[in-house]
């Protein structure tokens, strides 16, 4: 097991100038009291971010045991015709749809690991389809690439893959439209706890 | 005896205009005190060796917490043990900052961990800003406090986002309604998390729309709709999820296993909060000089006397007894978690003033040590009643 270890072991903050721009705005205040610096924000409307408008089907084959590689990858006019052909090594071929496959991810297979060209070993179901056209449908933010490393060796699988990813993103709008279909609310709307959480 | 000076108080004004009212609020009157404490460059030292090294003790201690499978007694609720798991396990779920709560560190009393505030610590604005402020105000020169806790967490923002690659920087924020002091604080955060390149955005969280499949969203006034956001640090202790709101517990669950959202601080802080920790700290580095024999059951015997009683999960001062050096009640705090398990900590001496008053240094904690704050009571129990101090380096 390997914990997290980010916290420093050779502590730098001695005696280093301070260049944060709260800093300036409170030493402006200071410095003329009666100065109209409103530090109040609000301007979270202005996030931009998107979702895909159609889908993917994504045909992944097994190459060794739990080990996938996607051999292709094609735009479809709707989303909720996304698709997950799994071909198997005994010869069995297997058909998922975006929710099943969502669940097939865990939280290991979407960090990006930097040596990836070693890293074909860990080639999981879950990690091919994060980081191939697919993981678009799942969440994945559009600025990070298709990896090619999650793909058969070729040209072709990866060009299918980058193609579909060109075009997912072409045609992708702003999240604006993803109402959750689940959402929940009102978490602690009528909690007890009083007087703030702070410690 | 701690050595203090008077210091002019940062104009009101400054405070409108932060946005931070609750500090010139009637409610907050005399919180932050007239006086500042003054340290010497020894001292600066000795408190960020302090919190370095037991954040290192922390981080040892927790990993035998999760291979001996101890999370229960902590008191750490069942539906929460798999999320601390997972975030322990996985480096993206950073753990942006803490609070140390130290006894001693002046007039020569040793330095003794009181508690760690892992998961949701406050007293940032004043911290951070507002003694920073002080120094300006009373023409101290920038260079003579112990105090990078801005910096620090823009620091910290930039290496969540580095964790993340592929992940979109937008982060939203949420406090419990009805606490400005808590708001502030998350003002603050709001800031640096701008400056680290971050878009950001607030909403209480009973505003915030979540949903197990989608992720976790701010809430769209009448012409938006809502948005959602890869980034969530919540103001609100993770014990309070885990007891009030289960179903909120399995919903995060589910989303930051899926890697749909990040929340922070990481759920794994619940165990660095709980105060039965300490007595597992001790275990493995027993009679340690910074520590504070701690134990689950109460002490017998005077040789260890004085104490204190505390609950798993206090806060504030709240639910803490204590015990004289013949085992009597000496002072005596209720509160609200009084249902709570309780552990004995050992009574470490608190430096004091001229006038009788008790000090209790703050250290946060950021990827490294970078901040330092006094409070000040009349007891030896600090609770919200206390005051807080900046201080100055000579």
């Amino acid at each position: 097991m390997a914990p997290f270890k980010n916290f420093s072991k050779n502590p730098s903050w001695h005696n280093r100038l301070r260049r944060g721009s709260m800093y300036i705005a409170v030493a402006t205040m200071l410095a003329a009291c009666g100065s109209d610096n409103n530090q109040n924000g609000g301007d979270w409307e202005q996030v931009t971010v998107t979702e895909p408008v159609k889908g993917v089907i994504t045909t992944i084959e097994e190459t060794s045991d739990g080990q996938f590689a996607i051999v292709d990858e094609q735009v479809v006019e709707n989303k909720n015709d996304s698709r997950i052909i799994v071909k198997r090594l005994s010869g069995v071929t297997d058909t998922l749809n975006l929710d099943q496959a969502k669940s097939l991810v865990q939280a290991s297979d979407t960090t990006l690991v930097q040596s990836q060209n070693h890293n074909n070993h860990n080639n999981g179901m879950g990690r091919v389809l994060w980081w191939g056209a697919m993981g678009y449908m799942m969440g994945r933010g559009f600025g990070s690439p298709v990896q090619s490393n999650v793909y058969r060796s070729g040209a072709t699988a990866f060009q299918s893959g980058s193609n579909a990813s060109t075009e997912l993103k072409k045609t992708a709008v702003t999240r604006t439209q993803l109402r959750p279909v689940k959402g929940r609310s009102g978490f602690f709307r009528n909690s007890s706890r009083g007087g703030g959480a702070g410690a | 005896m701690i050595s203090i000076r008077p210091i002019q108080t940062v104009p009101d004004q400054v405070f409108r205009q932060l946005g931070w009212e609750y500090f010139i609020s009637n409610e907050a009157e005399n919180y932050l005190s007239t006086d500042m404490v003054q340290i010497d460059a020894a001292q600066q030292d000795t408190y960020a060796e302090a919190a370095n090294t037991l954040y290192d003790i922390m981080v040892q201690t927790g990993e035998y917490i999760l291979q001996k499978n101890l999370l229960r007694e902590l008191g750490i609720p069942a539906n929460m043990h798999e999320l601390i798991r997972i975030t322990w396990e996985d480096e993206r779920n950073l753990h942006l900052f803490g609070r140390f709560d130290f006894a001693g560190g002046t007039s020569g009393l040793p330095v003794k961990m009181l508690e760690f505030n892992a998961d949701t610590p406050t007293s940032l604005p004043e911290t951070a800003i507002i003694q920073w402020a002080q120094l300006e105000a009373n023409s101290i020169a920038q260079d003579k406090q112990f105090n990078f806790v801005y910096e620090a967490l823009i620091e910290q923002f930039r290496r969540l986002r580095q964790l993340n690659p592929g992940r979109e920087a937008a982060i939203l924020f949420s406090t419990l309604r009805g606490a400005p002091e808590d708001d502030h604080n998350v003002a603050l955060l709001r800031e640096a998390a701008g400056e680290a390149g971050f878009e950001t955005a607030f909403a209480y969280v009973d505003e915030v729309v979540f949903s197990d499949i989608n992720g976790i969203f701010a809430p769209g006034d009448v012409n938006k709709q809502p948005l959602q956001f890869p980034f969530w640090f919540k103001l609100v202790p993770w014990e309070y999820i885990a007891f009030d709101e289960p179903e909120l517990c399995t919903m995060l669950t589910q989303m930051i296993k899926r890697g749909q959202a990040v929340v922070l601080n990481p759920a794994y802080t619940l165990m660095f909060q709980s105060k039965a920790f300490l007595k597992y700290m001790w275990d493995l580095f027993p009679d340690h000089p910074l520590l504070l024999e701690t134990s689950l059951e109460e002490p017998i015997g005077r040789s260890n006397y004085p104490f204190v009683q505390k609950v798993i999960f206090g806060r504030e001062g709240s639910n803490v007894t204590v015990y004289d050096d013949i085992g009597l009640p000496l002072e005596v705090r209720g509160g609200e978690y009084g249902d709570q398990a309780c552990v004995f900590q050992a009574y470490a001496q608190l430096d004091r003033d001229d006038t009788g008053q008790y000090y209790q240094a703050g250290v946060f904690f950021a990827y490294e040590a970078c901040g330092l704050g006094f409070r000040r009571g009349e007891g030896r129990i600090m609770d919200d009643g206390a005051q807080f101090l900046g201080h100055t380096v000579v």
